[in-house]
């Protein structure tokens, strides 16, 4: 299955989210007006989030994705960890 | 005191205009570079999108070509933005990260305080407001990205000098979210221009944002080294890449 989701974050950037699942989520990109520091490291956030389970909440994969954050160093602006899993629950709905 | 190079207003394709940035940039961080202010315009008028946008979701890609209009991934983020010749400045600002403040938010507030600083001089009051915005009476007059690689800090905007929204609208897939996120439906609430406020030639707006750029920094006015022309005709060729440009 194939979803689509777009929010705007409070006080942010537009996020949006591509999303092909069945169980668990096979490919997705993360799109939108926002910045990443350094820029490649959005693929490792991308990455991460494949094999995530379509039953897995928002919270879950907001911490999930707040630990790679943490762990690359990355720095987010305009966007959030809880805004991407936001985007990813309203794609796969 | 640092000496910046600053190179003066130029005109190239939007492709061009990318790379020459990045070609600093490299030349920068290889020590064959002063820190570097440059000013130009886009010809033809070009779109450019964030580094992590869809061109096809934002651009209307059947109308730019059918006019002639290039459009172009930036490596910095941001959203889209259509550059009309006639209608804005665009400056570059590249040096190593530590003539920065090591905040992004810090520095995007320096670097937009020059800005300000040089619209004071054509009576133009406007206020940063981040994350990377300067806004007059509320509405955005400037636009700026900027990336951070390998020490060296990149920040490019615009100054938008005359606003066309029926072109602006007729290249751009504009976002319903971010229209009614606003509340406001109209552009023209939302965005202005150095043009309707003051009636000031494009010279003007250009040596007021020169000397904006330039009034605490010493400098030098110089142009592009040879390696660095040579270097930006090869990353041109990416630029103009349908797999750089269509790769989101």
């Amino acid at each position: 299955m194939y979803g689509t989701a777009k929010l705007k974050v409070h006080g942010g950037k537009l996020v949006s989210v591509k999303v092909t699942y069945w169980k668990s989520i096979d490919e997705i990109q993360i799109l939108g007006d926002f910045f990443v520091y350094p820029e490649e490291s959005l693929s490792i956030i991308e990455k991460s989030l494949l094999g995530t389970d379509v039953k897995s909440g928002e919270e879950e994969i907001s911490r999930n994705v707040q630990s790679v954050v943490d762990k690359n160093g990355i720095t987010l602006v305009g966007i959030t960890p809880e805004s991407i899993a936001q985007a990813i629950k309203m794609a796969i709905r | 005191m640092t000496e910046w190079r600053v190179i003066q207003l130029e005109e190239h394709d939007a492709y061009v205009n990318m790379a020459i940035d990045e070609s600093i940039m490299e030349h920068i961080r290889d020590g064959k570079a002063n820190p570097t202010i440059r000013f130009y315009r886009w010809k033809p008028s070009a779109v450019s999108i964030g580094r992590f946008q869809s061109m096809n979701d934002e651009v209307n890609i059947s109308r730019c070509r059918s006019e002639g209009i290039d459009c172009v991934r930036r490596i910095t983020g941001g959203g889209a933005v259509y550059h009309d010749y006639d209608g804005e400045l665009t400056y570059s600002i590249i040096g190593q990260e530590k003539l920065f403040p090591k905040s992004i938010w810090e520095s995007y507030r320096m670097i937009c305080g020059s800005i300000i600083n040089g619209l004071k001089r054509i009576n133009i009051e406007a206020e940063f407001a981040p994350i990377n915005d300067i806004l007059l009476k509320g509405k955005k007059i400037s636009g700026n990205a900027q990336t951070r690689r390998e020490g060296v800090l990149l920040q490019h905007g615009t100054i938008i000098y005359k606003l066309d929204v029926a072109k602006m609208f007729s290249v751009l897939n504009v976002s319903k979210e971010k229209v009614s996120d606003k509340m406001i439906k109209n552009v023209e609430e939302r965005v202005t221009s150095v043009y309707s406020e003051k009636g000031v030639s494009f010279q003007e707006l250009y040596e007021s944002i020169l000397y904006g750029m330039t009034e605490y920094r010493e400098y030098k006015f110089a142009t592009l080294s040879s390696g660095e022309s040579k270097r930006s005709v090869e990353l041109a060729k990416t630029y103009s890449s349908e797999d750089w440009n269509f790769s989101r």
